[in-house]
């Protein structure tokens, strides 16, 4: 891939490596201008004050089939069929009056009999809707040395282990999920003291978090969704390493080529489809790539696509119906060598 | 033994989309479910039908654990793709928006039969013409 876009804000390998601080600001190898967008810049941001419009519709539930359509082409976020009625949910931008009549208008047309007081609706603020699963987080052994709790639990460590602490909030990496379990267990076999390691898509940030605690020269993750960020950092402050992961809004577009050991990726199959090519961008020659959040049938194409982009298959496992594939960089690309 | 059954929830979401925001934060926060892992995977399983609407039927256990079912997308959503329409008419009674052939309406059926309460192809067929002359969209016979 000739001409990859590389983004000002994204520290290079090498700053990392040397840990220089957000202020440096010099150019070529090292910080390019102003990098705001690091975590510990942004983890004040508070955000905007999100809301959501919830519209209970009073009409039979099997009226849903025919007006469907229309409210996701209003531009609903999802529908919730209880037992009374039926939920519908816009984000703040996207709703308004006009919006509302047009919707009564609408659905006048399969319902004869519906009425303006057949719809009610509401405003509700954003939550950590996470809220009561947390009373059912308690301290989960992953693997013989490995163990997921909650800040607010404790339990009695063994002299091997290794225990990452999780405050679960909006960002997915509880070591619940099948892809984040054999994460780990892959990280256990392939993290060496010393490696340079990149985080894909952080989420809550227990790769990252693990990474470092198996040894890692020096880590750095990312993810494009700042609300996960915000716990990804947090989560490295409880366990005491937020001084060592470095962590960034960003997306991999805006990352520069480079010459990672280990690249962590547990995110989808199109979006792992999407970035092959690009991986191969951050890796040394012989370095290797860790990818997981897919399912069994994604293998063939999966493979297909990475070995297309020079990477060989060494290691793969599956707990119930989800893959993760470890990959070697085998012949890295030197499209890039004008950057 | 059977598990214990907590909660039947049903939602229509964009397949390969969901995101822990309404609905999928209240519904499923308030039975205790892990709302990511539930997104995580919802969004793996519908990831081959992008642009769809993808129905599910999320049961939640006494141990605060899930399962799910995706049906098949709705009618109307069905209609508009075999339209090629975005959106279905504003004033279905008086503006037609768009065409569908028997043969389409048929398909529609056929795939729809598992989540219809239709005795038959036919009735279910009857049921599919019924939305589409609803949304502003005419059968071609």
């Amino acid at each position: 891939m000739s001409g990859m876009m590389t983004h000002p804000l994204i520290p290079s390998l090498q700053a990392c490596r040397e840990g220089k601080s957000p202020e440096y600001s010099g150019d070529g190898e090292g910080f390019c201008a102003r990098p705001q967008f690091e975590v510990k810049e942004i983890i004040n941001f508070k955000g905007i004050n999100m809301s959501w419009i919830e519209i209970k519709l009073n009409i039979p539930q099997e009226k849903i089939e025919d007006i469907s359509a229309y409210l996701f082409a209003l531009g609903c976020e999802g529908i919730n069929l209880t037992d009374e009625n039926i939920l519908i949910y816009f984000s703040q931008f996207r709703f308004s009056h006009e919006i509302k009549l047009a919707l009564i208008d609408y659905i006048r047309e399969f319902v004869p009999s519906f009425a303006p007081r057949d719809i009610q609706v509401v405003r509700i603020s954003d939550q950590d809707w996470n809220k009561k699963w947390k009373e059912y987080f308690k301290p989960l052994r992953i693997s013989q040395r490995i163990v997921v709790k909650p800040p607010w639990e404790t339990y009695q460590e063994n002299t091997d282990d290794i225990t990452l602490t999780i405050n679960p909030q909006m960002a997915f990496g509880t070591g619940h999920h099948e892809s984040t379990q054999l994460m780990i267990a892959a990280m256990e076999k392939w993290v060496k003291e010393g490696m340079d390691i990149l985080d894909v898509g952080t989420g809550s940030g227990i790769l990252a978090i693990l990474a470092d605690k198996l040894g890692a020269g020096s880590v750095m993750a990312f993810d494009n969704d700042p609300v996960a960020l915000k716990n990804a950092f947090e989560n490295a402050q409880l366990n005491g390493v937020s001084d060592k992961v470095r962590f960034f809004l960003a997306s991999p577009e805006m990352l520069r080529p480079s010459e990672y050991d280990l690249v962590l990726a547990n995110i989808n199959r199109n979006v792992l489809i999407r970035y092959a090519e690009l991986f191969s961008e951050f890796l040394k020659t012989e370095g290797k790539l860790i990818i997981s959040g897919l399912l069994l049938s994604d293998e063939p194409k999966m493979l297909k696509e990475y070995q297309n982009a020079g990477f060989v298959l060494i290691q793969k496992k599956a707990i119930k119906n989800w893959l993760l594939l470890v990959l070697e960089l085998r012949h890295k690309k030197v499209a890039n060598e004008n950057h | 033994m059977a598990k214990k059954e907590l909660a039947k929830i049903k939602l229509q979401l964009p397949a390969g989309q969901a995101n822990p925001s309404p609905p999928v934060g209240p519904a499923l926060g308030q039975h205790g479910v892990n709302i990511m892992e539930f997104c995580k995977a919802y969004n793996t399983k519908t990831q081959d039908k992008a642009g769809l609407i993808i129905p599910v039927e999320i049961t939640v256990y006494a141990d605060r654990s899930f399962s799910f079912i995706t049906k098949t997308p709705p009618a109307s959503v069905l209609l508009l793709k075999a339209a090629g329409l975005e959106k279905g008419s504003g004033e279905p009674n008086t503006v037609k928006v768009g065409k569908v052939t028997r043969a389409q309406v048929q398909e529609i059926a056929e795939m729809k039969m598992p989540d219809l309460n239709a005795s038959d192809v036919e009735s279910a067929m009857r049921m599919i013409e019924g939305t589409a002359r609803n949304m502003g969209i005419e059968v071609e016979s």
